[in-house]
């Protein structure tokens, strides 16, 4: 799989279909791999494809498609990021090639929190979940405890736009309702709720890496960096946050495909999938929408229909 | 008056238990809406003086952030309320506000902001009996739902 992904990169540089092939390369830790800008058939050698790779590379493309040709490695839920882009024309599909790899689930860090990290040798794939190979012996870790959240409840093949495919995807069944997440959350009063973000507002620290690992955060100049109209207070404190949060959250409200990339990216383990779940499923419910399907369609909220629901109906 | 009767006067409104009156913020469009409150205002009609008026050239105007930064600030309620759908000055500027509103609304509520403290409406220019009736039901609406504790709590 992992040759089959290199020569597919190697033959894209070779005959320029591609300037730069962007995918993943071993992490300077075996249980984390990292981004790879491929510009020459000798960097496509370093490609790797293995349960590490869990980044969204489709927030590199905007910038990346910008000067040249890029191919880019995706998944299929970072395939439905790559839909949204072009849809929002940040991307031209001339520029822009993707690499769907076939994804069985990517690792959640937190499967590996019993064993000794200084120890992993490599992370991989097997039939039910994953093998880590140690020092001390192989450690089977099943699906439900080895991939991220996202990965328990995907049922999706490949997105609207694979131009390469290496591979087909595995069958997938969702083993964990989508809703789940937000419906738990749901039963809490609305008192209850405020605490809630109240507690995990309190540890946020304003890093902004949740708006840098998004792929649909692609602003030039971010409502926070803006010191013309100042919507945003530098300091940090709850109120400021749940403001920064709630912004975001409308921002990318009918576009937020659902990567989690956020929420991974957060150092403070702040459960900010809620907010997008949340989004996803109300668009769906209220307008029979979601977001990352059809590159020609209009954007949800740059668009709408007479029919759609209304706050105050007339009689 | 003279300055003298004013000055004595003060004390004794000020000894009276202060009474706590629920602030509200609307975004009006200019169009529809804010003439439907200067028709509720020259047609003499009386409702609760409680809402502070930002006028905004149409519900499509209304960012989610305005409404945010106003609860953020410690506002009760908001209320925003423009064209009926249709109408629209901007032919479909209230179907984009629409769409976004309603998505918003239910994530206030998501959020743990009561649903009492946010109110959308449409009032047309010809509707200044409506547009009294919704400022004066929703004030009350919020003056139940109690003083605004903040956007996050702290327990």
């Amino acid at each position: 799989m992992e040759q089959l992904l290199r020569d597919k990169a190697k033959e894209l540089l070779e005959s320029g279909q591609a300037d730069v092939v962007i995918g993943y390369e071993a992490g300077s830790v075996p249980f984390k791999s990292t981004p790879l800008y491929a510009k020459s058939p000798e960097d496509a050698e370093r490609l790797v494809w293995n349960p590490t790779c869990v980044n969204n590379l489709a927030v590199y493309l905007p910038q990346a498609a910008k000067t040249g040709k890029v191919a880019v490695v995706v998944k299929p839920c970072d395939g439905k990021s790559v839909v949204e882009l072009l849809k929002e024309h940040q991307i031209t599909r001339e520029n822009v090639r993707t690499i769907v790899v076939p994804c069985p689930g990517v690792l959640n860090l937190d499967a590996l929190a019993e064993i000794d990290l200084a120890d992993v040798r490599s992370v991989e794939w097997t039939n039910d979940g994953i093998k880590v190979t140690t020092g001390s012996g192989d450690v089977s870790i099943p699906k439900d405890k080895a991939f991220l959240d996202k990965c328990l409840s995907c049922t999706l093949g490949d997105p609207a736009v694979a131009d390469i495919k290496i591979g087909e995807q595995p069958a997938r069944a969702s083993i964990v309702d989508p809703k789940t997440s937000v419906e738990e959350y749901e039963k809490m009063s609305p008192a209850e709720r405020r605490a809630f973000w109240g507690k995990h507002f309190e540890n946020c620290i304003r890093c902004y890496a949740c708006r840098q690992a998004c792929p649909a955060c692609y602003c030039n100049e971010c409502f926070t960096d803006k010191l013309g109209q100042m919507w945003i207070t530098r300091s940090t404190d709850p109120t400021t946050n749940w403001f920064f949060h709630m912004t975001r959250a409308m921002h990318l409200a009918g576009r937020c495909i659902g990567c989690g990339e956020c929420e991974r990216a957060c150092p403070m383990n702040i459960p900010l999938s809620l907010l997008g779940k949340k989004l996803e499923m109300d668009v769906a419910d209220m307008f029979g929408d979601s977001p990352g399907q059809d590159p020609e369609a209009l954007p949800i909220l740059g668009s709408w229909k007479a029919e759609d629901p209304d706050p105050c109906p007339e009689e | 008056m003279s300055e003298e009767q004013v000055i004595t006067k003060e004390p004794e409104t000020e000894t009276k238990p202060k009474q706590w009156e629920p602030r509200i913020i609307g975004f009006l469009c200019n169009w529809c809406t804010y003439a439907g409150a200067d028709l509720a205002g020259s047609s003499r009609l009386k409702y609760a003086p409680n809402m502070r008026v930002v006028r905004v050239p149409c519900s499509g105007r209304v960012d989610p952030q305005f409404v945010m930064k106003a609860f953020e600030r410690g506002f009760d309620g908001v209320l925003v309320s423009g064209c009926h759908p249709g109408d629209c000055h901007y032919a479909k500027g209230n179907y984009y506000a629409r769409r976004r509103i309603m998505l918003f609304q239910r994530m206030l509520e998501y959020m743990g902001i009561e649903p009492e403290r946010f109110h959308f409406d449409w009032i047309s220019a010809a509707e200044g009996q409506k547009f009294a009736e919704v400022v004066e039901q929703f004030t009350e609406q919020v003056r139940k739902a109690g003083p605004f504790k903040g956007v996050v709590g702290t327990e």
